[in-house]
């Protein structure tokens, strides 16, 4: 019925409506076959990946060093677009509304609650990411490479990167920054109207941070969504968020919108603390002229959440086989090596460096152990997984609902 | 009373100056605003000037392949918009104007209609059409898109040419012995010429600085500059953000400006 | 960028009724604006009264009562219509006092005009990051004033980007729209002469009892079309509200997209509801528009 009715609409509104073809060779198809039949497969063809594109670093580490590697080598076009997260969801959902067989994207950068929407409503292709060959290098005894948010990945995803969230401050401003949450808790108080986060993933991830800290640690929400927990929890972040909020900027009436939105009012003097899911960009956005030179990367030692960030293949990916050269190439120790680079992005390797040849861990040791970055094992022995992708959409939502 | 005007016209003398170069300052302080945040790289308060003068935005809009990409986009929806938009729109006004009242309402209630519906709702159907049609995420699924405000204004333009248009004219020419070949190319299309470059500008500019179409029906794979505009801007890239948006402001005034040129050029002609 | 040039069209009553040839087709200007204009809003409200009904989408039954005792979409739809309102009437004020200021043939009021529409063809996305960078409480005017010494900080700037009553978006509206009135107003001015006037003038009236009796509400009469279009092109726009407003409460298009992109199924449903009731306002604006045109 509704099928007929969403057909009906549409035959009378397109003339070239209601044609359909056949469908293309799923990753999950793919991936029985010997590597070098994809190989085969994918050379001449092209890959669309829908990605995040705001950062000009990351474009250009996409379109001018990965896509002419991977035509060179493997004779795969590679065509970055935008697109992520919630967007991405609403995009792929449209594209199985509309019953069309192919979609446009080959593949898809995500983690989290996105990988969690996308598989509940079986939006992704696979499983074919523990077919990769690169990918027995990756580090697969960290938990926070091996699970996304807690989930297995179960072969529908592929890990590229790792992440953790820092506060960043103004040495030139705040000598000394408060180094643990209560210690921030009575600076924020002393400074109102200089502290904010924003309202969307990395303030999210903020407040999730908060909200551990608050609870006994992280391993209070191990193991699946909890209501219960859940309740107890978001009572006590929103009593202390609550006391805070006389003393947050603009009294806790707005929030920037984005990240870039706290950058921009940190870098202008109107608030003196930022933050960033990247614990490196202090460092990456001072190069590009976004942030003042003086700004540093501040670990709180109640601990900060860490995170990987993954490639999948859509359901209805017309290039499956070029996705995953891809996202093989993705995993390859040149790629790791020159994407944790700061002056190309400082994003984290998802490789067990130990385990690579003598010549490729130097390299990365010394990309690890540049001054300006946090030191590697401050990032360590502070990092707390994710946990269940629930408590996130959860505490959005009420957020939104309750707090703003 | 020669007396008394001149007591009055100091004043008003006086008022007229400080609304001119309020009216200035207000005209001109967001373009100048981009113009130099173009130029500025880690430029922040409390400076009230950038310390250096950084052209890197401006060379990059055409060296970097993304930016490139996205103006090449715009410019190419942009034109094509404009003359399909310009081709259908015509007939239909004039079709329209020669009709009886009933039918120019509704002509006109439809165009309105196509331009008044709030992109972000009337995306959402579009959305799901184009995708229907598999022109999803494609450039031409998006000239589908922009060309549905677009239809509406230029109707909205024929409708009124139209409207006034003395069909005498053509009737004059006719029995002077014009075939219908001529009528059109000596009589119609010169008398035509500013209306034409009006809805050509119109038409670009429509599509131009469309965003929430773009945003919904391109599903993030067609990227104009718009959109770019708005990227640069939320990963706190001001610089690239100013350059995208002056790069949007530049060929608008030029397009305008053209068709006011075209228009003049038209209007000496008649006269 | 809305009706450009065809803003002096809506209004002119065109006498021209006996030139029309007799044997003018009915269908073929049906069918044109059928096909061409009809199609596409039938698709997109359409798909937005499905999804309202639960047909497409995976709206839960019931969106429209939930959504109609959401208090968060009347205070969105409240922000909305008060951006467009203030918006506009700021921008009308803006034109109508420079059209009559600067409408006569002086050297000073051709460069005025030419200064006052330059703003016209700039598209919405550029205002609204120029006005951000201006704007702003670390923006260019507040390091002005800061060098000038007239603040002390940021702080001290009043808060006009991201604020409860979004004056960010509202000033960035009348810069984008008092353009277009204003070439409104000139245009009207042009075509009604100065007879009417001039008979008020010679009947004793006061500059100001003519301005208020004649000028004024022929010039608002003729302008009430462009008005409503204004008015609802504020309403609908998405791109100024995102980069300037507030984030409490969102614009309607900001709420529509919010909804529409939240993970949670029955949200998603939702914004097919509030998108109808979006549509619906401008719908009834459409209306309007053609009920005050004249020259139909």
């Amino acid at each position: 019925m509704r099928r007929a009715v969403v057909g009906a609409l549409l035959c009378s509104a397109t003339v070239a409506g209601c044609a359909r073809e056949a469908p293309p060779v799923t990753a999950a198809q793919m991936a029985v076959l010997p590597w070098d039949s994809v190989l085969a497969r994918a050379r001449g063809s092209t890959v669309i990946w829908r990605m995040w594109r705001g950062d000009p670093a990351v474009n250009a580490f996409i379109d001018a060093w990965v896509a002419p590697r991977l035509l060179a080598q493997y004779g795969v076009t590679l065509q970055a677009v935008s697109g992520q997260g919630n967007e991405l969801v609403d995009q792929l959902s449209v594209e199985k509304e509309s019953g069309a067989a192919t979609g446009a994207a080959s593949l898809v950068w995500i983690n989290g609650e996105t990988f969690a929407a996308l598989r509940s409503r079986q939006l992704l292709g696979g499983p074919w990411s523990q077919v990769l060959p690169a990918g027995a290098f990756v580090d697969s005894a960290s938990p926070i490479i091996s699970r996304d948010f807690e989930q297995d990945p179960a072969g529908y995803e592929s890990p590229w990167g790792t992440v953790q969230l820092a506060l960043i401050h103004d040495s030139a401003r705040t000598p000394q920054p408060p180094r643990t949450l209560a210690e921030l808790t009575a600076w924020i108080r002393v400074h109102p109207g200089r502290f904010t986060y924003d309202q969307s993933f990395a303030g999210m991830t903020f407040l999730k941070g908060a909200m551990y800290a608050l609870n006994g640690g992280a391993e209070t929400f191990r193991g699946g969504f909890d209501s219960t927990k859940y309740l107890a929890a978001r009572t006590r972040l929103f009593t202390w968020l609550d006391s805070l909020k006389p003393f947050l900027w603009r009294k806790g009436a707005q929030y920037p919108v984005d990240v870039a939105a706290l950058h921009r009012l940190f870098a202008n003097g109107e608030i003196d603390f930022t933050m960033s899911n990247n614990q490196n960009e202090a460092v990456t956005k001072a190069l590009q002229g976004i942030l003042p030179r003086t700004s540093r990367a501040l670990v709180l030692r109640d601990g900060t959440i860490a995170n990987a960030h993954f490639v999948g293949i859509p359901f209805n990916a017309p290039n499956a086989a070029g996705a995953m050269v891809v996202a093989n190439f993705l995993l390859s120790a040149e790629a790791q090596l020159e994407k944790q680079r700061p002056a190309v992005w400082a994003d984290g390797t998802v490789l067990n460096v130990a385990r690579l040849p003598a010549a490729w861990r130097t390299k990365f040791d010394s990309v690890v152990n540049d001054p300006r970055l946090v030191p590697a094992d401050t990032l360590r022995r502070y990092a707390r997984p994710e946990v269940s992708p629930r408590y996130h959409e959860r505490l959005q939502n009420d957020w939104r609902r309750m707090m703003r | 009373m020669a007396a008394g005007r001149r007591v009055n016209a100091r004043p008003l003398r006086i008022g007229r100056g400080i609304m001119l170069v309020s009216l200035t300052m207000f005209a001109m302080a967001p373009l100048l605003m981009l113009i130099v945040t173009s130029l500025a790289r880690g430029w922040f308060h409390p400076q009230v000037l950038p310390s250096t003068v950084d052209v890197s935005g401006w060379s990059e809009l055409l060296t970097d392949t993304s930016r490139r990409t996205a103006l090449l986009n715009s410019l190419v929806l942009g034109v094509a918009t404009a003359c399909i938009a310009t081709v259908l729109a015509l007939p239909l006004g004039r079709a329209a104007a020669l009709s009886t009242r009933g039918v120019r309402r509704i002509v006109a209630l439809l165009a309105f209609a196509a331009v008044a519906l709030p992109p972000v709702a009337l995306g959402i159907g579009l959305q799901l059409t184009v995708l229907t049609m598999g022109l999803g995420g494609s450039l031409r699924g998006v000239l589908l898109a922009h060309l549905v405000p677009a239809l509406g204004y230029l109707t909205l333009v024929f409708l009124g040419v139209f409207t006034q248009w003395d069909a005498r004219l053509e009737e004059a020419a006719a029995t002077l012995g014009a075939t219908g070949r001529e009528r059109w190319t000596r009589v119609m299309l010169p008398l035509l010429r500013r209306p034409i470059a009006d809805a050509l500008a119109l038409g670009f500019l429509v599509s131009w600085a469309q965003v929430a179409l773009t945003l919904l029906v391109g599903g993030g794979a067609v990227r104009t500059l718009p959109l770019d505009v708005l990227a640069m801007l939320q990963s706190g890239q001001d610089q690239r953000a100013a350059v995208g948006a002056l790069a949007l402001t530049i060929p608008a005034l030029v397009v305008l400006g053209a068709a006011r040129v075209a228009a003049r050029r038209t209007t000496a002609v008649i006269a | 960028m809305r009706l450009l040039h065809s803003a002096p069209v809506n209004f002119i009553r065109v006498n021209s009724a006996t030139s029309r040839p007799a044997h003018a087709s009915r269908a073929v200007p049906l069918v044109l604006a059928g096909t061409l204009l009809g199609v596409p809003i039938a698709v997109g409200v359409g798909y937005l009264v499905a999804g309202t009904l639960g047909i497409v989408g995976n709206a839960a039954p019931g969106g429209m009562q939930r959504v109609l005792a959401d208090g968060a979409v009347l205070r969105s739809a409240l922000l909305s219509l008060w951006i467009a309102t203030a918006g506009t009437a700021i921008a009308l004020c803006g034109a109508l006092l420079i059209a009559l200021h600067f409408g006569d043939q002086a050297r000073e009021s051709r460069i005025a005009r030419r200064i006052a529409a330059l703003p016209l063809p700039v598209p919405t996305v550029a205002a609204a990051v120029a006005m951000l960078l201006l704007l702003s409480q670390g923006g260019w005017l507040s390091r002005i004033a800061m060098h000038l010494h007239l603040l002390a900080g940021p702080a001290e700037f009043p808060a006009l980007i991201q604020d409860p009553w979004a004056i960010g978006v509202i000033v960035a509206v009348v810069w984008k729209e008092l353009p277009f009135l204003l070439l409104v107003a000139l245009s009207l001015q042009s075509l009604r002469g100065t007879a009417l006037s001039d008979a008020a003038r010679t009947l004793g009236a006061t500059r100001l009892q003519v301005l208020r009796t004649v000028t004024l509400p022929l010039l608002l009469r003729g302008m009430s079309p462009s008005i409503i279009a204004v008015f609802v092109f504020v309403l609908g726009s998405l791109e100024l509200p995102l980069v300037l407003g507030p984030s409490a409460p969102l614009a309607l298009p900001m709420l529509i997209q919010e909804r529409r992109q939240a993970l949670d199924m029955a949200s998603h449903g939702e914004a097919y509801v509030i998108a109808l009731l979006a549509t619906v306002l401008a719908l009834g604006a459409a209306v309007a528009h053609e009920w005050l045109r004249d020259d139909a």
